[in-house]
């Protein structure tokens, strides 16, 4: 909303509640990062409203380790976090069950629905990041999708501020901001050991920003 | 202060709603009866014209005929009475919120919390006539200090009467017929016997002497024709409805009329809402279709509101989807109302900017991946694979799961990466260990293996017992399998972990 439209009493109610609360009020800013509490993706300083690629190209490469901290991170104003469940894969057992009480799980049995279902989460721009999780599917099913179905979520994502992490099972979204390839470091003792010890354990790597759009206030 | 609103010959008005033209007198008889019963049916109420010519109540149809060749016989009508009587309360409703329906065309005002009433009796009473007389109606207005005493002014008024100095008035009362008491007809038969006929009559008697012979009955009927006693009001309370029903004359084939019609309602009903300063928590559309079946869906306002386009957005995505074998016969469309809520909830839990247009994408969302998909999850306590279950997402019930049972959930090690439904597999034992497996997705052989663990549950029902034995498998690509033997020794793969 454009603040010049409001009224000057509105105005400095809102400033004078944004000085006694900073935490939360927290404005968006031109390139402000999202904040996640997870190492990996808050290194990459993942402006709001930008898509990410996470990259998971073997099996047991840290994918849904990275999806349960996802689902866990706090924020200064509880936000809401939605999954859409491209092959029907999240295990609610495996995260902690107060997380669920702020996530929004869409299950999907095809591509073409999470690819909807994300379409509709992006405009409505209610929940601020959204988790695509299309890791399961075959590479060569996702090359075919014509590659303008990722601009729309990026057009999308930047016209509502909605953070988008999609978790594909090879690189193949060229317009996204960033994009972070988790590489398989998990072996079976793993499933003993601590959950954030785990996840700060993740190798991953990350190639830059290919895409620089405009940034959407 | 009290006024009563008394529609003389009320059945008789209500049918012709001043419409008649000539003698006419109403019978208490239906038409389909046979000749003879329509000969012998009793005269009930007669207009002007027919009194002129000598018809009287009571009499039979063939001696008013007799009297009046011309005479026009009516018949009773209950739904044209329930109607003039709906424009009697209507009326009185406009008045005050303090009024009863004491009989058919009678009703009685409690006015003594209106300022201005007394002393502008006569204004405030022609009003009321002229209100009715815009319904066609013929209204008398009676004004007095007790209830029952403002029935009998209303009943002598021409058309207005205000009783004040009741032992100055209750003269006039007199040569009232006794029917307007309304005594029972075997009290009615007594006071026949003994030749009372009017209220006059009756007052001349004693008291204690009516009361003796005629019980407590009579002792009413003597105080209503001294002018009564102070007594309550029935006080018609009419309950708010938010709820229409509409049977079409042509069955409709698709969505556009049908939302027309839909979007009128909604008006009408966020009228009745804003009248009553509530708002709509839930909206509930049924849908009748021509082949007897029926669409019954109960949406609910993610935030409370009387908006009417808001309102009919959610209705109309919640019928974008709906399919149906025939045409559409009739529709009922009712809102659940609540109080509107006086304030933000939790100043920093409220992360929704827009819970309307959120439950709207909620309906798409449902409508793409199909209905029970979408929600939030609540953990069931069970140790069964998928032991959970998907809920609304402004459902705000918490968990089912005993806290302990949340505690336990607070995970550590690799996240299970469902497969659903769990391939069934091939897996090669070597030594009772899986080595290889195989299914239509994965073959692998297995570098490593870690297992098994048992875990069984319900197993005091046969009939719902479960018994599984997990493996969690390497295979060669490096990734982490988690394989299980059911009790009927099939394999399935349930996920990755990791």
């Amino acid at each position: 909303m454009n603040t010049l439209l409001l009224p000057a009493n509105v105005i400095a109610f809102r400033e004078l509640l944004q000085s006694k609360f900073p935490g939360a009020h927290p404005t968006r800013k031109e390139g402000e990062a999202l904040i996640t509490g997870v190492a990996c993706v808050d290194a990459v300083r993942l402006p709001r409203g930008a898509v990410m690629e996470i990259v998971g190209e073997k099996a047991s490469s840290g994918v849904g380790l990275l999806l349960a901290a996802l689902l866990q991170r706090e924020s200064a104003v509880a936000e809401y976090t939605a999954m859409v469940d491209g092959c029907d894969a999240f295990d609610p057992w495996s995260v902690p069950a107060l997380s669920l009480d702020r996530l929004l799980w869409v299950r999907c049995q095809q591509v073409t629905q999470a690819i909807k279902a994300a379409d509709l989460l992006l405009r409505d721009g209610n929940i601020s990041l959204v988790l695509l999780d299309l890791q399961l599917y075959a590479a060569r099913d996702l090359l075919r999708l014509p590659s303008s179905v990722w601009h729309r979520l990026r057009m999308l994502g930047e016209q509502s501020g909605v953070t988008t992490c999609i978790f594909t099972p090879g690189p193949l979204i060229s317009c996204a901001a960033s994009r972070l390839v988790l590489e398989p470091s998990l072996a079976a003792d793993d499933q003993y050991r601590d959950r954030e010890e785990l996840v700060s354990a993740l190798r991953t790597s990350t190639e830059g920003a290919r895409y620089h759009g405009r940034r959407a206030g | 202060m009290f006024a009563a609103i008394h529609l003389p010959c009320f059945q008789f008005q209500a049918i012709t709603l001043g419409g008649a033209a000539g003698p006419a007198a109403l019978l208490d008889e239906v038409v389909t009866g046979t000749p003879l019963a329509r000969e012998q049916a009793c005269v009930l109420q007669v207009n002007a014209q027919a009194e002129r010519l000598l018809v009287h109540p009571g009499m039979t149809a063939s001696m008013a005929r007799a009297r009046c060749a011309t005479l026009q016989f009516l018949y009773r009508d209950a739904g044209a009475e329930l109607a003039a009587q709906e424009v009697l309360l209507q009326c009185s409703s406009n008045r005050t919120p303090f009024y009863e329906s004491t009989s058919p065309g009678l009703c009685v005002l409690d006015l003594s919390s209106l300022p201005g009433v007394k002393g502008a009796e006569l204004a405030y009473g022609r009003a009321i006539c002229e209100e009715l007389a815009r319904s066609k109606l013929t209204a008398r207005v009676g004004f007095a200090r007790r209830a029952d005493l403002a029935i009998l002014a209303a009943h002598t008024a021409a058309p207005i009467r205000v009783m004040l100095g009741e032992e100055v008035d209750r003269a006039c009362l007199g040569a009232l017929p006794l029917e307007v008491l309304q005594p029972a007809w075997q009290t009615a038969e007594v006071f026949a016997l003994w030749g009372v006929k009017t209220v006059g009559d009756l007052c001349k008697l004693p008291r204690a002497g009516v009361t003796e012979r005629l019980g407590r009955e009579g002792m009413l009927l003597w105080d209503l024709a001294t002018g009564g006693r102070d007594r309550l009001l029935k006080l018609v309370r009419p309950v708010p409805g938010y709820r229409v029903e509409e049977d079409f004359e042509h069955s409709i084939e698709c969505l556009e009329p049908l939302l027309f019609i839909l979007r009128r309602h909604l008006q009408s009903l966020c009228d009745r809402l804003g009248a009553t300063w509530r708002v709509a928590a839930a909206a509930v559309v049924e849908l009748h279709f021509e082949d007897g079946s029926r669409h019954l869906r109960e949406l609910r306002i993610a935030e409370p509101t009387r908006d009417v386009e808001l309102l009919f957005r959610v209705i109309h995505t919640a019928l974008e989807g709906v399919s149906a074998a025939a045409p559409i016969r009739g529709v009922v469309l009712e809102f659940r109302a609540v109080t509107p809520a006086g304030s933000q909830s939790l100043l920093f839990e409220r992360t929704l900017k827009d819970p309307n247009r959120f439950a709207e994408t909620l309906a798409h969302l449902e409508a793409v991946v199909g209905s029970g998909n979408v929600g939030r999850v609540r953990l069931l306590p069970s140790r069964r694979l998928d032991a959970f279950a998907v809920t609304g997402f402004f459902e705000n019930e918490k968990s089912t799961v005993p806290l302990r049972a949340l505690e336990e959930s607070t995970c550590s090690g690799l996240p299970l990466r469902r497969l659903r439904p769990a391939p069934v597999t091939q897996v090669f034992l070597v030594d009772r260990k899986p080595a290889a497996f195989r299914n239509a997705r994965y073959s692998q052989a297995v570098t490593a293996c870690d297992g098994p663990w048992l875990v069984s549950g319900d197993w005091w029902d046969v009939t719902q017992a479960w018994r599984r034995e997990i493996w969690i498998v390497t295979g060669e690509d490096g990734g982490l399998y988690q394989l299980a033997r059911h009790r009927n020794g099939e394999w399935v793969m349930e996920g990755l972990l990791g």
